[in-house]
């Protein structure tokens, strides 16, 4: 089972990918924008990072850029959940260094499948 | 008004004459026919009928060329020119009311957008708190459910040392079938016991024909010693002493073999009592041990049954609980249908709507200067002035001019799942 952070403005957003996280057996922390979810990363340790991209603060494409600058998450793999489904957005997220990107709405199934995919 | 007429008045003045004798004509012809009161009233309905004339059935006459304009455009042109900017002065007007009152209307738009926004982020953060407190307690019954059907369907916890329900019927059908085996050695030993009674009873009757003859024997002893004293008479008194020593053993013997009989008739009787209890103990051995086995396969039967019931409910509990999961994974994806539409009318709020309301602001200052310009200018003629205040008031009613109302997201049936692993 891993240790997840999860970066969404949305409340009713995080509860959802928490209960599906934690349903599953998986420990979660949750940050609000960008900027907390890099403070979050340093002071833990985790093994998966699933953001949304529009955040006030910080969005999700710059957390996943400063989080792959730190050295323990160089290789750790980031999940970008969004409403955003653009290719050129999409494109913005692989150069910042994302590991893959769901559309919300998700499906929990899909959700955990794909969680196992990139943590395996 | 006054203005009006006088400028129709210029405009017609080399006209006027001809047009007061023509309207007089007929009051001049019946001058001299009528009284003088109705040659007043005619006369004074001369002029009353020039003024109708002029504004209501003459055609408007052009206006004279003003020191502004330009004296190489000809006539035609100014007056196009005149009606087109009376045609702009109108529509800025109207244009100008309209994003006035669509911009009030889009602020309204706005404030009921935020209320929006708030009373569903709080509903369905309510709503979604609610629905995870009742599915997680759904959960833990349905895996308490599981876990007690499957520790009594056969999935032993080696740990807790408890045992499922067929192992314990296969333990009960033992543990039933050593009762029935120690009672149907009972039930032998019974017997065993019985075939040494009986040789017991075969010994007591040789030892009672033993007795018999023995006693057969004492009475001939004593017939004997009888005998030898009759016969030796008073030959000597030795004789005579054995004989009474021999008919006193022969009376010692008869009392003892009295006493064998009686103590054997009670032996025997005891024995008969013991042969009748261990035949009843034999018995109710079988009976015990054939009502256990009945009752070993009925209740063997029963709780096998019972283990087909619980094996059937632990199927429809985890059929329910599938169909449990699904029906949460529908209501994770349309409270996130719910989330993205907050979130849309939260972009459509802002920077939309303020955008849209500051041009419209912007648009509605620079028309109303733009309209005083031309309002100034004087190229606004007559027939747009008289437009404007209708169309101002078309302007107040409702327009088309309102904002969009915000267009939630379409629910979908179920979740886009567009995933993409780099």
């Amino acid at each position: 089972m891993a240790t997840i952070l999860v970066v969404d403005d949305s409340t009713t957003m995080r509860q959802m990918v928490c209960f599906t996280l934690t349903s599953a057996g998986h420990d979660v922390v949750e940050a609000a924008d960008g900027q907390q979810g890099v403070e979050a990363a340093k002071q833990g340790k985790f093994d998966l990072v699933i953001t949304d991209v529009n955040m006030p603060v910080m969005n999700g494409i710059e957390l996943v850029r400063a989080l792959r600058a730190l050295p323990d998450y160089k290789f750790i793999p980031m999940l970008v959940l969004t409403t955003e489904s653009d290719q050129s957005i999409k494109q913005r997220g692989r150069e910042a260094g994302a590991t893959g990107w769901i559309v919300k709405p998700f499906s929990p199934d899909v959700l955990l499948n794909t969680l196992g995919k990139v943590l395996d | 008004m006054i203005n009006d007429l006088m400028v129709i008045i210029k405009i017609y003045r080399d006209k006027l004459l001809l047009i007061l004798l023509i309207l007089s004509m007929p009051w001049a012809f019946a001058f001299g026919y009528v009284p003088w009161w109705m040659n007043l009233v005619f006369l004074g309905m001369v002029p009353l009928a020039g003024l109708i004339l002029i504004f209501r059935i003459l055609p408007m006459p052009d206006e004279p060329r003003r020191e502004s304009d330009d004296p190489n455009v000809s006539d035609a042109n100014i007056r196009k020119m005149r009606k087109m900017s009376s045609g702009i002065h109108n529509l800025l007007s109207r244009w100008a009311q309209v994003s006035h009152n669509s911009r009030s209307s889009i602020e309204e738009v706005a404030t009921h957008v935020d209320d929006v926004i708030s009373y569903s982020e709080k509903s369905i953060i309510d709503v979604s708190k609610n629905f995870i407190n009742v599915t997680r307690k759904t959960r833990r019954q349905v895996d308490h459910a599981l876990g007690l059907l499957e520790r009594t369907r056969g999935g032993a916890d080696s740990a807790s040392g408890s045992r499922s329900l067929p192992e314990l019927v296969e333990a009960y059908e033992v543990m039933a079938r050593q009762v029935v085996a120690s009672l149907g050695r009972i039930s032998e030993t019974s017997q065993q016991l019985e075939k040494r009674h009986e040789q017991v009873r075969e010994n007591l009757k040789h030892i009672d024909t033993l007795l018999d003859q023995l006693s057969a024997h004492d009475s001939q002893i004593g017939m004997l010693a009888l005998n030898t004293s009759v016969a030796a008479g008073g030959t000597g008194a030795d004789f005579v002493s054995v004989s009474d020593q021999i008919r006193t053993i022969s009376l010692e013997s008869k009392a003892l073999t009295r006493d064998i009989r009686r103590t054997l008739e009670e032996v025997r009787s005891q024995s008969q009592e013991t042969h009748g209890a261990v035949r009843q103990a034999v018995q109710q051995a079988r009976d015990a041990a054939s009502s256990a086995e009945d009752e070993s396969s009925k209740l063997k039967a029963g709780m096998l049954e019972n283990s087909r019931a619980l094996e059937q409910t632990l199927a429809q509990i985890s059929a329910l609980g599938n169909e449990i999961q699904a029906d949460i994974n529908n209501i994770i994806v349309a409270l996130q249908f719910q989330d993205i539409t907050q979130q849309k009318l939260q972009r459509l709020k802002h920077p939309m709507l303020t955008d849209l309301t500051t041009s419209l602001r912007a648009i509605f200052d620079e028309t109303r200067v733009l309209s005083s310009k031309l309002q100034t200018t004087g190229m606004v003629d007559r027939a747009g002035e008289e437009r404007r205040g209708a169309a101002q008031s078309a302007a107040e009613a409702p327009t088309e001019a309102r904002a969009q109302e915000p267009q939630q997201a379409k629910p979908k049936g179920a979740a886009s799942d567009t995933v993409e692993i780099f």
